[in-house]
């Protein structure tokens, strides 16, 4: 009982994680149809900017909210590098074809990660944390430790805070109609371009937030870090369906267990091996996805 | 304005030589016409001849070429929400409601800052849709649908109403219903329409447009579609049918 519970909880949080990645990939692939292979990198980065922040406060006088502030600008600093590159490398190319978008992300990705290792190597980096974040809660017979709670509250409140943009407010209620139907939404006279902005922001101060507690749960920095996740934040995708935020929830929440349970029961790296599989099962079977609606075609 | 009243004011649009292609395919190969000021203009022809594409060309969905002019301004390299918000609404053919958002929602979008908004013709003329405001639009009927995709026209303030089709799929009760609301709608807008339904055609249009192979074939007023014979091989209908 106690291994099921701390597997569970970490296959939340890793889950969790997945979720914050995808969460901004979905929005924008049923917003903007571009798979963007840059929020990987923008994990990286703001994982670099969490490390940077809570190596400089040191380890005396830690209360905890220096983590808190690592988090902010880490959200912060994704939210800006997506803005600057959806302005300045995505904007210019939106007359041409999907796949030019989804190269120059996937360009973009390659160079930040050459960037962050030319600056800081490509050794990792133990990250700094408070004491409490690194002890653990006994629940249920399980010590659980408490950077998943951190990591799993800190994902539900992201949900909650995009769910009441996207239904609470006129930019999120284009969103959401332009996921549907973008057409629709410039034959209404809105130009659907400002939502492209605001939902690549968006989904870079998602990947920003999962950099900073993606460092925290695996304890430590490297320019690939992204890596780690945005695969499997692409299985969460095409396993929810695209475009579908609450479709993204569950099939994080799916991956990040079987993934755990898997990889603890049958052997390590099974849990891999399932998640691809249950992908490839989901595109046979049912290749919207979960949540995900027909694609039109006309 | 009543159908079949002489049409003499300027032109609320003008299409010369409109080309537009999907894909590889080539679907409209020289598109001109005229849309009077304060009338209905009716497109006919078989399916496939480029009355769709014709609509959405004007407003920018698909690619174009040639010269598209809406009160006297060039528009063909205008994108598609700068054009909508000179003063076009778009009724499309299988309404694209937006079905996640509610039916208040879809009206909500389609307001426009620099018009007043008509919700009260909008829910004198589709009661319905006040007691369904927090409805999914997915959820509405086929008829309801419709009645919301006009009501998004039919909210703001606009020079041309682009309709596509819009008794398509309907029961013939809904579309006496929705032919009573374009009776409405003409006497606030210019209209171009798409329509298929011969009677329907006849009932509204003051001035014809027939395609074929993705070019006008025919175009003047409404009394072209007093030749029943012509008009049924034109459109590809069985001679003696319902007039449908």
């Amino acid at each position: 009982m106690d291994s099921v519970l701390l597997l569970g909880f970490t296959g939340l949080s890793v889950g969790a994680l997945y979720f914050l990645l995808a969460s901004g990939l979905s929005l924008v692939f049923g917003l903007m149809h571009v798979l963007s292979f840059a929020h990987g990198a923008y994990l990286s980065v703001c994982a670099y900017a969490a490390w940077i922040i809570l190596d400089a406060w040191g380890t005396e006088g830690r209360t905890g909210w220096e983590l808190v502030l690592a988090c902010v600008i880490a959200t912060v600093v994704g939210g800006l590098v997506a803005f600057l590159t959806e302005l300045l490398l995505l904007r210019p190319l939106y007359k041409r074809d999907n796949l030019d978008q989804l190269l120059v992300t996937l360009g973009l990705s390659f160079v930040i990660v050459a960037v962050l290792r030319g600056i800081w190597g490509p050794e990792e980096h133990q990250i700094s944390l408070p004491e409490w974040v690194k002890q653990t809660t006994a629940m249920g017979g399980a010590n659980i430790p408490n950077d998943r709670f951190i990591i799993i509250g800190a994902a539900v409140l992201v949900f909650v805070l995009l769910q009441l943009i996207l239904r609470r407010t006129r930019h999120g209620t284009i969103v959401r109609a332009g996921v549907e139907n973008r057409d629709m939404v410039r034959a209404l006279g809105i130009d659907v371009r400002q939502s492209f902005t605001l939902v690549f922001t968006l989904g870079g101060m998602a990947a920003g937030l999962a950099g900073a507690l993606g460092a925290m749960y695996l304890r430590a920095v490297q320019p690939a870090i992204g890596d780690q996740f945005i695969l499997f934040a692409f299985i969460v995708l095409i396993v929810g369906g695209l475009g579908s935020l609450s479709g993204a929830l569950v099939a994080a929440v799916v991956v990040g267990l079987v993934q755990q349970f898997a990889n603890f029961y049958i052997g390590s790296g099974a849990g891999d091996v399932i998640t691809v599989a249950l992908m490839a099962v989901m595109l046979l079977v049912r290749p919207q996805g979960l949540f995900g609606r027909t694609e039109r075609v006309a | 304005m009543s159908a079949g009243t002489a049409v003499a004011t300027a032109p609320v649009l003008e299409l010369a030589d409109v080309q537009a292609s999907i894909g590889v395919s080539h679907i409209l190969q020289g598109v001109s016409f005229t849309a009077p000021a304060n009338a209905v203009t009716v497109v006919l022809g078989r399916n496939g001849v480029g009355k769709t594409t014709t609509l959405r060309a004007i407003l920018g969905l698909v690619q174009r070429s040639g010269s598209i002019r809406f009160l006297g301004e060039q528009i063909e390299h205008v994108e598609t929400s700068r054009i909508v918000r000179r003063g076009v609404a778009y009724v499309p053919e299988d309404r694209d409601v937006f079905r996640r958002l509610s039916v208040l929602e879809n009206l909500k979008l389609a307001e426009r800052k620099a018009s007043p908004h008509r919700y009260d013709l909008v829910y004198d003329l589709f009661g319905e849709l006040k007691t369904r405001s927090r409805q999914a639009a997915g959820s509405l009927s086929g008829g309801q649908q419709q009645m919301l995709s006009l009501a998004r026209g039919l909210l703001n303030d606009n020079a041309l109403m682009l309709i596509d089709e819009p008794t398509k799929g309907l029961a013939p009760k809904v579309v006496g219903d929705v032919v009573k609301v374009l009776e409405r709608a003409r006497e606030i807008s210019t209209i171009v329409m798409v329509e298929q339904n011969l009677a329907v055609a006849r009932r509204l249009a003051d001035h014809v447009v027939v395609m074929s192979e993705g070019r006008v074939v025919i175009e003047g007023e409404r009394d072209l579609l007093d030749d029943d014979n012509r008009m049924r091989r034109l459109l590809g209908l069985e001679a003696g049918g319902k007039g449908h």
